[in-house]
């Protein structure tokens, strides 16, 4: 036996089986909590982030019309993290406006941020979300280039970019 | 007063000429637009919540008609167009009342529509983004074009036509016939789990169609050809009994 | 040779051909300064591997399943409404109330299961299996119910996630094959029955359909099933079928093939 796809799952919430967002709800909740994490370094906002994720997959599910549901639901992670940080520092349209909670974190204190966390966020909030969308979360070039409207060939440079920058300063760190 | 009588007359004329030839109502509320004809029928997409369906070649009305309505097994005319407009839940229900005679029907271009034709003529659907359900129960012909959403059609004589500018989504398409051709053109870059078959006719294709392994359950039968085209994605079934099948890029 | 460390990524990840990936390796027996670039590279992927995956507070989920309540209530009427619009008016009532009860059961069962996950590690396998069946019926029969062919159509495609379907999802594919107005549907079912026709429920609902259907394609392809199935009873349907006038001339043809085989 088969398990349902995540696409499979999603057509029967669009057309109104509300139950089945539960089992997509308990299959990615972490990977969205995770990846928000990454992005922002801040735990509380992160789970908040999570819960508007699945509340907007349940109030737009009749628009679900996209092959891939991993890339939506990214898609849509991605957008409320954008939105908020437009709310909170007003003006930036881009991904750019997204900063790192660690920044506000003095260097000496101890925290529970790793190495590579805080490697990775000395990148710019753009080179942050390639790098974690494909290395941590698996998405391949082709479904990133969706999510970030861009080009799979686009992706690939500017990751190649992001991943010598990330090593130089994982590097140094070490 | 003779010249006012002419002034008076000449309007009411053409009041009735495009009263007669013109006929709109609103879509709020209406998830799928059904309709039923027996002759060609042209659909398109203008930037209106509403359908308006215009005549397109509209005969004169019989002098013998004049004050009486038309009737035909599919309803009274409600509409001065020809037309039966009745809604039906969240369904708007078009019937075409007069046997023959052409019409186009303008729709808002995210609307979901299904057209069924049970005689003839050409069935042309244009520019919709909705699901488009198209059913030729006899000796009609589909022609679609443009289209970006979920289609299903079938056809049981003649042929069926469909362009897809763009393949963005998850419910699979279903294109099928009995004696008439397949004709369907697809972006060349589309992923697609594609599944093409004909009992009687041939199959062409110049995409690259990688065939799966039979596992037992995705293959119904052995006349499938079943394989993925760009790494596999939402389910295209093109499938005939007599007719010639063609897929091609665009 | 030029340095390759550019393409040490995809050495790494495993995406270049034998050939590209040789002619890598070779490189990097000889230069110490790629070497080093993949040792760096190595160790950073090595960091990504042993990143911990968190998880969020309880209060994520609780929050989650709250408004997803509240969306439910409010939404209920409306989608049995719709629904009920394409189900057999019988049997269609019948299975949505069966649904929404079956639903409040299993998933509650289902979080029930979950939250007792997280404490004791072990469910039984059988337990999740029947889970997943039970998730699959449901799923399939609401794609079924709904207004759009297309997602009536996913619904019966999700027939190739069962092995053994119980009846009463064969019975739901056979209504699709008696009832549905669409024909690519009504094509879509046949297919998906073809694949249980030895059962004895399918077998009959083929001798049925036989006997009243009128679409040429579903003929030819009922025909070949029960050809194939050898069921001995369905001579005589066909036989009716050539004596129709309104038969095709192929159909005609193909039974007069088959007759043979069946007798």
């Amino acid at each position: 036996m088969k398990e349902l796809t995540n696409e499979e799952l999603m057509a029967t919430v669009s057309v109104g089986n509300l139950d089945m967002l539960k089992v997509l709800f308990e299959r990615h909740h972490k990977h969205v909590f995770n990846f928000l994490y990454k992005m922002c370094g801040d735990k509380m906002l992160s789970e908040d982030l999570t819960q508007e994720v699945f509340y907007k997959l349940m109030k737009y599910r009749t628009s679900y019309n996209h092959g891939n549901f991993t890339s939506w639901m990214f898609t849509i992670a991605r957008n409320s993290l954008k939105t908020h940080f437009r709310q909170h520092k007003e003006n930036h349209e881009d991904i750019s406006s997204v900063t790192y909670a660690l920044t506000l974190v003095q260097d000496d204190i101890e925290s529970d941020y790793s190495t590579l966390q805080k490697a990775l966020a000395t990148l710019s909030a753009s080179d942050r979300e390639l790098i974690v969308l494909h290395r941590f979360h698996g998405i391949r070039y082709q479904e990133i280039a969706a999510i970030i409207n861009s080009t799979p060939g686009a992706v690939k440079t500017k990751m190649s970019r992001a991943m010598q920058k990330l090593k130089s300063v994982y590097l140094k760190a070490i | 007063m003779k010249k006012i009588t002419s002034i008076l007359f000449t309007c009411l004329l053409t009041w009735t000429i495009q009263s007669q030839s013109d006929y709109s109502t609103s879509l709020a509320g209406i998830e799928w637009v059904k309709i039923e004809s027996k002759s060609s029928v042209s659909i398109k997409t203008h930037d209106k919540k509403e359908i308006r369906i215009v005549l397109n070649d509209p005969k004169p009305i019989p002098e013998k008609a004049k004050g009486l309505r038309l009737y035909g097994d599919a309803g009274e005319d409600n509409t001065t167009v020809g037309f039966n407009v009745t809604t039906s839940g969240n369904n708007l229900i078009v019937k075409h009342v007069r046997k023959s005679g052409e019409a186009i029907i303008f729709l808002p271009k995210s609307q979901n529509i299904s057209v069924t034709n049970s005689w003839g003529g050409t069935t042309e659907i244009t520019g919709f983004s909705g699901e488009v359900e198209a059913n030729s129960n006899l000796n009609g012909a589909l022609v679609l074009s443009n289209l970006t959403g979920a289609v299903t059609a079938y056809s049981l004589n003649h042929g069926i036509q469909v362009n897809f500018t763009e393949i963005n989504q998850n419910s699979p398409i279903d294109i099928r016939t009995t004696n008439g051709e397949i004709n369907v053109t697809l972006p060349e870059k589309t992923s697609a789990n594609i599944v093409l078959s004909s009992w009687n006719g041939d199959i062409y294709s110049n995409f690259d169609i990688k065939t799966k392994e039979k596992d037992g359950l995705k293959s119904f039968s052995d006349r499938d050809i079943n394989g993925i085209i760009n790494g596999g994605g939402v389910n295209i079934k093109l499938k005939s009994t007599n007719g010639t099948i063609y897929l091609r890029k665009e | 040779m030029k340095h390759v460390t550019d393409s040490l990524t995809d050495y790494l990840d495993g995406l270049l051909n034998q050939e590209e990936s040789a002619a890598i390796a070779s490189h990097l027996k000889e230069c110490s300064t790629c070497k080093q670039a993949l040792a760096q590279l190595k160790e950073l992927f090595g960091a990504f591997e042993q990143e911990d995956v968190l998880a969020p507070s309880k209060r994520v989920r609780e929050h989650f399943l709250e408004a997803l309540k509240s969306e439910q209530t409010t939404k209920v009427a409306t989608t049995l409404e719709n629904n009920i619009n394409v189900l057999p008016k019988k049997s269609g009532v019948r299975i949505l109330l069966k649904i929404a009860a079956g639903i409040a059961l299993l998933f509650g069962a289902f979080m029930l299961g979950r939250n007792q996950n997280e404490r004791q590690a072990n469910q039984s396998l059988a337990t999740q299996e029947y889970k997943m069946l039970e998730m699959q019926q449901t799923a399939m029969i609401s794609l079924m119910g709904n207004q759009s062919p297309s997602k009536r159509i996913q619904g019966v495609n999700l027939i190739t996630k069962f092995k053994n379907p119980d009846e009463e999802i064969i019975n739901a594919l056979v209504n699709r094959l008696f009832l549905d107005k669409n024909m690519n549907v009504r094509l879509t079912a046949v297919e998906a029955l073809s694949m249980f026709a030895k059962s004895e429920t399918v077998k009959l609902a083929f001798i049925k359909a036989l006997a009243t259907e009128k679409d040429p394609s579903i003929q030819i392809a009922i025909i070949q099933n029960l050809v194939r199935i050898q069921a001995q009873n369905a001579a005589e349907p066909m036989k009716y079928l050539l004596e129709q006038e309104d038969t095709q001339p192929f159909v005609k043809e193909e039974i007069n093939r088959v007759l043979g085989e069946i007798i």
